[in-house]
């Protein structure tokens, strides 16, 4: 058998991407200089997800019955990438605001967000996989672009378009893949609101609380009420006290697109550069007496951070991009004062 | 920072480093992903980096423990799953059968676990080395080695019983 084994692994492998070399050189020095910290906003907001449900027990669909109304009809099944899917939602026939989501500023304000930065398409490369009213008289958008050979996407939000749409980041742009559904929840009010936009015909799956990404398992995953691959509704959140993100997976004639997480955002909130970020240093153990070390320094200066199971040191927290810079600035001086740098 | 070599180690180590992170993901998009984050820690101790007995193996420790943490998992609004990739020809579709179960059986395997089974018999550590990666003992290593083995095995048999035409040991005899 492990012989099997391991030649069963290296035919496997042959299937792995090939690299772009001196591409993604550049692309790392990029991502390293440009912002030298990892945003894990699910991490983030699963721990204010928790706060709010230990005030509100059971959350439960408090927006209605899907708004399957404001989806708009058309569209075609058999769409390979959600790039080329057409614009759907209730705004898609309104070239004004196609416009105004094509051109959106992708930028977030989050000091010069690594994934931001990179991730930013020209507008001739961007498309609006849709935009149309939700929940309270929002408006948000969903642009995909494609850029360094990689497909990205950004959510966009209006909370008030009664004064002109005008559509700022939900989120720090991200990468994607063709077939996966891309979803944003709003969780104001410990009420969660879901839009997810998947390839027309696909499925969509949502479970409140997933744990890991990797395996078969999707238990907990319950379909949503689509319309032309477009979901708009009501959700549950996770359950309090469990270190659990909500997430979504789509099914097609080819098969299911295990599950990713969905973003989030509280729309009772001002916008602006904050964001629940976690930052992490990217020793490993194999000095043990590295984590006690420098958590000792780090708590000292302030941070309550975190020794994680593979030994790096952690704090996750609502920082400011100052804030971010403050800690790796304080990491450095920790590492070198105890003759780790 | 000047580049001081890391380009070149990088045309030189991603190849292997997306073949490993290949294994531990099954999905192009979040390989590539893993690869990615490796590199940038990397990047940030490149000095560190250099100085290591082998800098490939240091970078492969911090993909793997990168892969199997709970942040990582947690991180990710990058990680996705895509299905098996277009590959023309008929003649291939034998060899994409018996890849994709090898795929799927590797997922019905827990993180730490699919990191072992991939430490020991592709990267070919021993136990030794494989828990020195993973900071774990080396009976915790034998430990997932045999569960990982034993669930593969029973992932490929089941799939075998199931259906006789696409039987992995069939595939591989013929």
């Amino acid at each position: 058998m492990s012989t099997d084994v391991r030649t069963l692994l290296h035919d496997l492998a042959a299937d792995a991407p090939r690299g772009r070399g001196e591409e993604t050189a550049d692309l790392v020095v990029d991502l390293h200089r440009a912002q030298d910290r990892r945003r894990l906003r699910w991490a983030g907001v699963a721990a204010a997800i928790a706060v709010v449900v230990a005030v509100v027990p059971v959350l439960v669909d408090r927006s209605g019955p899907t708004d399957a109304s404001a989806v708009a009809a058309g569209g075609t099944t058999g769409v390979e990438s959600l790039f080329d899917a057409p614009t759907r939602g209730s705004l898609a026939d309104d070239a004004d605001a196609v416009a105004v989501a094509l051109g959106a500023s992708w930028q977030t304000g989050i000091t010069d967000a690594a994934a931001g930065q990179i991730l930013d398409p020209a507008p001739e490369n961007r498309h609006v996989a849709f935009v149309g009213e939700v929940r309270g008289g929002q408006v948000w958008a969903l642009v995909l672009g494609r850029t360094s050979g990689q497909l990205a996407y950004s959510w966009f939000v209006d909370p008030d378009p009664a004064d002109g749409l005008a559509l700022q980041p939900a989120g720090v742009p991200s990468r994607t893949t063709a077939a996966a559904p891309i979803g944003l929840l709003d969780v104001a009010g410990g009420s969660g609101y879901l839009v997810v936009v998947a390839r027309p015909g696909d499925q969509v799956r949502y479970s409140p609380a997933v744990t890991g990404l990797f395996t078969a398992d999707t238990t907990g995953f319950e379909d949503l009420p689509s319309a032309d691959g477009v979901v708009q509704t009501g959700v549950q959140l996770p359950p309090a006290g469990v270190q659990a993100a909500p997430g979504i997976s789509a099914t097609s004639g080819a098969g299911e697109v295990p599950a990713r997480w969905v973003d989030s955002f509280d729309s009772s909130r001002p916008f602006g550069p904050s964001a629940w970020t976690s930052v992490e240093s990217s020793e490993l153990p194999s000095d043990p007496s590295y984590g006690p070390l420098i958590q000792r320094c780090m708590v000292d200066a302030g941070w309550g951070v975190s020794v994680s199971v593979n030994g790096s040191l952690s704090f996750d927290g609502l920082l400011t991009g100052e804030g971010v810079d403050a800690f790796w600035a304080d990491l450095d001086r920790c590492e070198t004062s105890t003759g780790y740098r | 920072m000047s580049d001081d070599g890391f380009t070149d180690f990088v045309v030189e180590v991603e190849g292997p480093l997306l073949r490993t992170a290949y294994l531990l993901t099954g999905d192009h998009g979040h390989a590539e992903d893993l690869v990615q984050t490796a590199l940038v820690k990397a990047h940030r101790h490149w000095a560190k980096v250099q100085r290591a007995d082998s800098p490939l193996a240091y970078v492969r420790r911090i993909l793997v423990t990168s892969h199997v943490s709970w942040r990582r998992r947690m991180s990710t609004s990058e990680q996705v799953i895509e299905t098996v990739p277009d590959r023309p020809g008929d003649d291939l579709q034998d060899r994409l059968a018996t890849t994709d179960l090898v795929r799927a059986a590797l997922r019905e395997l827990s993180p730490k676990a699919r990191a072992v089974v991939v430490l020991r018999w592709f990267e070919d550590l021993t136990e030794a080395e494989t828990a020195r990666v993973l900071g774990c003992s080396p009976s915790t290593v034998s430990t997932h080695a045999a569960r990982g083995l034993a669930a593969l095995r029973r992932h490929l048999d089941a799939t075998s019983a199931a259906d006789p035409d696409t039987s992995i040991y069939a595939r591989r005899t013929s």
